[in-house]
């Protein structure tokens, strides 16, 4: 088999590397890298490191990824803007999650990040005044099958997405960080107890820094069905690396982690940013872990790390495309419970063949998107 | 070396293997497939299209059919970019078609390092004319006459417009022709390449008219934008060239742009400095021979 | 007390100030009779009559009521004061239709 590899995970450790890339190691880099969604954060990286030099076909490619990411940026800003707008008759805080987190605060992963839709948190009592003010002022529930509806609203953590009717944004408005039949069970009073303003918006709030890492690290491995897993793992990565310097970071983490209920998820993001990305993380903290490793912890391995590489061909081998099944019916599994689950994704499966939306205009027709 | 260097059979064998990777415009494209309707569309239409031997392609594109038993039941043709297939199939017999829309679509939703606004292009001693225009506007027809009468086609679906130096950027693809512009042009432009007829397309019928072998040759030759001309084909219309406010066009490139969107200030700097250097008109037009007398009296915008 | 107010509310609220979008940052490209201005932060491109630009852009810096506006608008413009209390009205409206700007609480 020939060697795997993976320049994107290769970049992130050491961007310098690319000061000796070849014509066809850049070619490989950016496929890998689009297909991650890391190229503009592989583009500041590089920015960082004025001796990577890439040819001007490929700096048109990182320029375009840029442009986007740039753009993004602002139009999250903009979209929490209306957002508390719209909220702010409630007078509740607004949770915002991840990206939209991480732009607000101005944290270590925003760099070159690219967003899909906004995720914010309400508290449960709130969820549905919250909704209300959200369809007033112009979002509208995104999926119309009333399966999808009860899906969301009996199941699920979060509303069914609120699209934007003129601007097309998408928001997840979430009341906790895991869904209600997961097994997993995180008090989310806690979470918006513990959560930190931002200075400037008013009633608007981050999770406090452990909280943050927690749900990055729940999101990614115990709830999201890892399309966006290398790209996740990066969040982390920069989260552990910004708050490492905190007075005794680790144990506080691990401490939080135990009163959350995320142990295990914790695991896994210690675990594989350390072995995928160098996070320094400490012996004695990946030890407070360990007896939380999963007990099939062998195939697990073999599992993430298949998924936690760029979507690419050039990254597959004979196993990747069961192992990126697997762990999607194993996000499922984590949700809900089994004679739930398989009527789910033998509806999910006859959807994604029949649905499409028709792209304006355009002769081709985009496929759904799950 | 070019395209048309190799035979039918050659190229065929090369995109069912490696892939065939060409020069269009300022990008590499690297295209497989086996579908016979690809190879021929390819050998008739790009074969003046210089070939790369590189160790990179801005597109990765592989026209297939999709697996499974719509192989033999109303076969289907799917396109890949690198991997992914972002677009459901259409009708086998639309393959060739789907190429060049599938292209178009990958130009306009990566490179934004160019402003893109759905337009044709046309451009004469290096001045450019950009042809914006809803379907139906007899906008490639325009470009197609044009063209066979001495312009330099850029594009008829794309105008790039740099946004370091705002100059266009050629683009020159084959002329998409629909319905009754393809008997049109085939009579006004006999000496003209126009390969089969698609019939039961989104769009109708559908034909390309090749690229003219200048276009093909001087494709890294950008020019100035010196003109925006939106033309309206009405029936029996006289040939009338009328001002146009210059807000109201930028608001329309804004709007019928592919990416003004992503670019934010530059691309809003980039339109505003492009209208401003250019004379804007609306065109309506019945003859394309009145159509290319009026074009070839166009006043330039620094007189 | 919120310093914004419901977005949905109509109320023309007499005395009530206008004002732009907190955040707000607007490129202004001008023309003869219109002006395209860029709405950095939405992303939104707009095209002006010259009387919507010149209210867009008084409030611009700084929060005005309809009357304020009015009478610099009188001033400048040798309007009628009944044609252009309508006129100014009218443009107010749709600027905050175009979510470029908004009446204040106090």
């Amino acid at each position: 088999m020939p060697e795997l590899r993976n320049w994107v995970l290769e970049c992130l450790r050491q961007p310098q590397r690319a000061a000796d890339f070849s014509d066809a190691d850049w070619d490989l880099l950016i496929r890998q890298a689009r297909h991650s969604n890391l190229l503009a954060r592989l583009d500041w990286l590089f920015q960082q490191h004025p001796a990577v030099q890439p040819p001007i076909w490929a700096e048109r490619h990182l320029e375009a990824a840029r442009r986007v990411s740039d753009r993004q940026q602002i139009a999250v800003r903009y979209e929490i803007g209306q957002i508390v707008r719209a909220m702010r008759p409630l007078q509740q805080p607004v949770i915002l999650l991840k990206g939209a987190a991480y732009v607000a605060t101005g944290l270590a992963p925003y760099h070159g990040r690219m967003f899909s839709d906004i995720d914010i948190m309400v508290p449960k009592p709130v969820l549905e005044r919250a909704e209300q003010r959200m369809l007033l002022a112009g979002w509208m529930s995104a999926h119309h099958d009333a399966y999808d509806q009860k899906y969301y609203r009996t199941w699920m953590h979060e509303l069914p997405p609120l699209r934007h009717r003129r601007r097309g944004t998408v928001v997840d408005m979430h009341h906790t960080i895991l869904p209600e039949t997961a097994r997993l069970k995180p008090d989310a009073a806690r979470l918006i107890a513990a959560a930190v303003p931002v200075e400037g918006l008013e009633q608007v709030f981050v999770l406090a820094p452990l909280d943050m890492i927690l749900h990055s690290a729940t999101h990614l491995f115990h709830d999201g069905e890892l399309e966006n897993g290398l790209r996740d793992l990066v969040d982390l990565d920069a989260l552990l690396r910004h708050f490492a310097t905190d007075d005794g970071f680790w144990p506080r983490l691990q401490a939080r982690a135990e009163e959350m209920d995320l142990q295990r998820p914790l695991y896994y993001a210690l675990r594989y940013c350390r072995e995928l990305l160098q996070t320094p993380v400490p012996e004695s903290a990946l030890a407070a872990t360990s007896p939380h490793q999963p007990r099939f912890a062998a195939l697990m391995d073999m599992l993430f790390q298949r998924a936690l590489r760029p979507d690419h061909v050039s990254c597959n081998d004979a196993f990747t495309g069961l192992a990126r099944w697997l762990l999607y019916v194993r996000s499922h599994h984590l949700r809900m419970p089994l004679h739930l689950l398989l009527p789910h994704l033998v509806r999910k499966a006859i959807k994604r063949r029949r649905e499409s939306t028709p792209l304006g205009g355009h002769p081709l027709e985009k496929k759904a998107a799950d | 070396m070019n395209i048309a260097t190799y035979s039918r059979e050659r190229l065929g064998q090369y995109m069912a293997t490696d892939g065939v990777r060409f020069r269009t415009g300022p990008f590499v494209v690297d295209l497989r497939s086996t579908l016979p309707a690809v190879v021929e569309g390819i050998h008739q239409m790009y074969g003046e299209y210089p070939l790369i031997e590189s160790d990179h392609a801005d597109f990765y594109l592989h026209l297939k059919q999709p697996a499974g038993i719509r192989h033999w039941w109303r076969p289907q043709v799917c396109f890949a970019l690198d991997g992914h297939e972002p677009f459901k199939p259409l009708p086998l017999s639309q393959a060739f078609p789907m190429f060049e829309w599938a292209l178009n679509w990958c130009v306009a939703s990566h490179m934004h390092c160019y402003l893109i606004i759905h337009a044709a292009v046309v451009e004469r001693d290096g001045c450019v004319a950009v042809l914006p225009a809803p379907p139906g506007s007899g906008k490639s027809t325009l470009c197609a006459g044009l063209i066979s009468r001495g312009w330099r086609l850029f594009s008829d679906e794309l105008a790039l417009i740099s946004l370091k130096d705002r100059r266009v950027i050629p683009l020159p693809r084959p002329v998409g022709l629909k319905n009754n512009s393809i008997d049109i042009m085939r009579a006004y432009a006999p000496q003209a390449v126009i390969g089969p007829n698609y019939t039961d397309t989104r769009k109708g019928t559908v034909a390309h008219m090749k690229a003219p072998t200048t276009s093909i040759r001087r494709a890294d030759e950008s020019g100035r934008a010196a003109w925006i001309v939106f033309p309206k084909y009405t029936a029996g219309a006289e040939a009338r060239l009328t001002p146009r406010d210059p807000g109201q066009t930028a608001l329309y490139l804004a709007q019928n742009a592919f990416n003004y969107s992503v670019l934010g200030r530059a691309g809003f700097e980039t339109l505003t400095a492009v209208v401003d250097g250019c004379r804007c008109y609306d065109f309506e037009y019945s003859q394309l021979d009145d159509a290319i007398e009026i074009f070839a009296a166009l006043e330039l915008p620094y007189a | 007390m919120s310093t914004l107010n419901d977005p949905l509310s109509t109320d023309g609220g007499l005395g009530r100030r206008w004002s732009i979008l907190p955040g707000t940052d607007l490129l202004w490209h001008p023309g003869d009779d219109t002006s395209l201005v860029y709405d950095l932060l939405s992303g939104d491109t707009h095209l002006l009559d010259n009387l919507s630009a010149m209210l867009l852009d008084t409030l611009s810096s700084q929060p005005l009521s309809e009357a304020e506006l009015l009478a610099a608008v009188v001033d400048d413009w040798s309007l009628d004061s009944q044609g252009a209390a309508e006129a100014v009205s009218q443009r107010l409206h749709n600027l905050r239709q175009l979510d470029l700007i908004y009446l204040t609480d106090s």
